[in-house]
Order: structure tokens, then sequence, then C-alpha cells
């Protein structure tokens, strides 16, 4: 079955494979949290962080799910991603004094920062994958449910095998939609460096991800 | 973004098919558990330990001039020797004691 380019709805790209599949893009929203909030939790005030925290709290959680693999790491990265809200309360009153702007990408930074510190400390084990764990809508059928959850291991796999830098550079850039600069500050490299990474991590995932498509 | 066009086609569907974990239940108020007690910018909370400070202080300034004045003079007068030593005598034979022979 042949890979076609879908078409662009709502800045959300589309990929036909045999049947067009729901868009599941649960990682980010792309409006930023209001300014107005954001200064009330600047200035300490604790219903505007919790809001603040329920913004972003899922593309969190999906950045470390997805740098930790996920499985049997369920609780770390439920701390994780505590830490990385713990850190930007704490931050947060200085935060743009640095010229910052971007508070997505700076709470993201520090997760992902804590997510590669966290995977240089463990070893690397394999990664045992939980079928159940990929959520196919009920109206879906057997054959887009397989071939949905293929893709899905498939890719889950293939990241895995990527060092955490890449992984990172990777992640934050195709699901988290940051631009070259703010993953080189997150990642603390220069841009070029960014750029390799990304360019070495998509050619690794596409030689992993070929065998799932060459087999329809 | 100018770097958009570069961007291979098909990663954001196959991420798509790549399921990401949901927060827990309950995850923010957790959160705020630990990020501690509220930030401390409450003039209230600064201004009534510096009122009771100042009421204490008031007192224990006052009591330690009322001290002052009770206590030097009796202690001044205590080390002052003696100015003429025959007031003491007529002090001690100044006494009335009434005549013999009433």
């Amino acid at each position: 079955m042949a890979r076609q380019s879908g078409t662009s709805a709502g800045g959300v790209r589309l990929l036909v494979v045999g049947r067009a599949f729901e868009t599941a893009r649960v990682a980010d929203d792309r409006a930023d949290l209001d300014d107005v909030t954001l200064a009330r939790a600047r200035q300490g005030d604790r219903q505007a962080f919790r809001v603040l925290v329920e913004r972003y709290q899922r593309p969190v959680f999906a950045l470390l799910g997805r740098m930790l693999l996920r499985a049997g790491r369920e609780s770390i990265v439920e701390d994780l991603a505590q830490e990385t809200f713990v850190r930007v309360f704490r931050s947060l009153p200085t935060f743009g004094a640095d010229g910052r702007h971007n508070i997505s990408a700076w709470i993201l930074t520090i997760a992902a920062r804590l997510a590669i510190d966290e995977l240089r400390r463990e070893p690397r084990r394999a990664e045992s994958l939980d079928g159940a764990s990929f959520g196919i809508a009920a109206e879906t059928g057997a054959d887009e449910l397989s071939e949905r959850r293929r893709i899905g291991i498939a890719i889950e796999r293939a990241v895995g095998e990527l060092a955490p830098e890449y992984r990172a550079a990777f992640l934050l850039r195709e699901v988290h939609d940051m631009d070259y600069e703010s993953i080189a500050e997150a990642l603390r490299v220069d841009i070029g460096t960014v750029k390799s990474r990304l360019s070495r991590a998509r050619a690794a995932l596409r030689r992993a991800l070929q065998g799932t498509y060459d087999e329809r | 973004m100018s770097d958009e066009r570069k961007r291979p086609d098909g990663w954001a569907t196959v991420l798509d098919a790549w399921p990401a974990p949901e927060p827990t239940a309950g995850f923010a108020d957790r959160v705020l558990a630990a990020c501690g007690g509220p930030p401390a910018v409450k003039l209230s909370v600064v201004r009534e330990p510096a009122r009771r400070r100042s009421t204490l202080g008031g007192v224990l300034v006052c009591a330690a001039i009322a001290a002052a004045v009770v206590f030097i003079p009796i202690a001044v007068h205590r080390r002052r020797p003696p100015s003429n030593p025959a007031s003491v005598a007529s002090i001690n034979t100044s006494f009335d004691l009434g005549s013999e022979h009433d």
C-alpha cells in the first residue's frame, strides 16, 4: 500500500496510508498560556500556576513518556514531570530575565534535560512493549487497528534505539515543533549539532521503519 | 518557520500512531503540594510581627527606665559616705524618750 502525502488541515498534516487515520496530536496545543495568567503565576498566584500546570502537563508527559519509553517507567515519568513543574515554579519569577519569551520551550527544555539525565543514569535495558497501551478508537476496524499498532510499535522501537540526545532532538522537533534555536539551547549544543543529530535520527528511523512499510 | 519545507513528510502521522502517556488524575494538585506553601509576598504577615515586637519592646524599655529611676538613686545613696557623722549621732540621740519622772 503506497504512502501518499496528505493534505494539511488546521496546521496538522495528514498522511494517508491506505485509509485516513484520525490524527492524535495530543502533545501540543498551539496556543500558549495567556499573558495575564502567566504574569500572575510569576507573581506567585498559585491558582494561576495551577492553570499553567494544567496547560502544559500533557506535552510534558508526552515528551517524558516517549523519552523514557514508558514501559516499566510510569512512576519515573510522573516523578520527572512533577520535578519539571517544581523547577518551573521556583524559577518562574525570574523567567524572561535572560530574554526568554517562549514559556512552552522553556518548560520542555527542563523536562528534556531531566529525561536525558535519567537515561544517562540508568543502564539501557530491553524495552518491553505493551500493545494494549496503543489506544485505538473503538470504531476502527481490525485492519486499521493492526496497521496503526504496527506503526506505533515500530516507531517506538526505532526511537528507543536512538541515543538520548538524538532522541530528545527528534522528539522536540517532530512532536513538539520546537525551532532549532530552542532545541540547541535545550540540549546545550550549537545549531549545527542539532541539525546533524536530527538528520542522523531521521535516517536511522527511516531505516528502522522501512521494513514496516515494505511489508504491505 | 523557515525550515518548514525541509521537514520530511510523514513524521506527523507516524508519530500519531505512537500514543503518548496522559497526565495522571490529580497531577496538578500533587505539583502544588510539592511546591510548598504560598509564596512569601504577603504584607500582612510582615506587619503583625513588627507590631508585636514594638509593643513588647516598649514594655521592656519602660520597665528598664522605671528600674533605672528607682534603683540607681538607691545605689548611689548607699555608696555615698555619710557627710556629717554628728548628724548620725544626733539622729541617735534626738529621740524623745520622755522624762524619767512623769
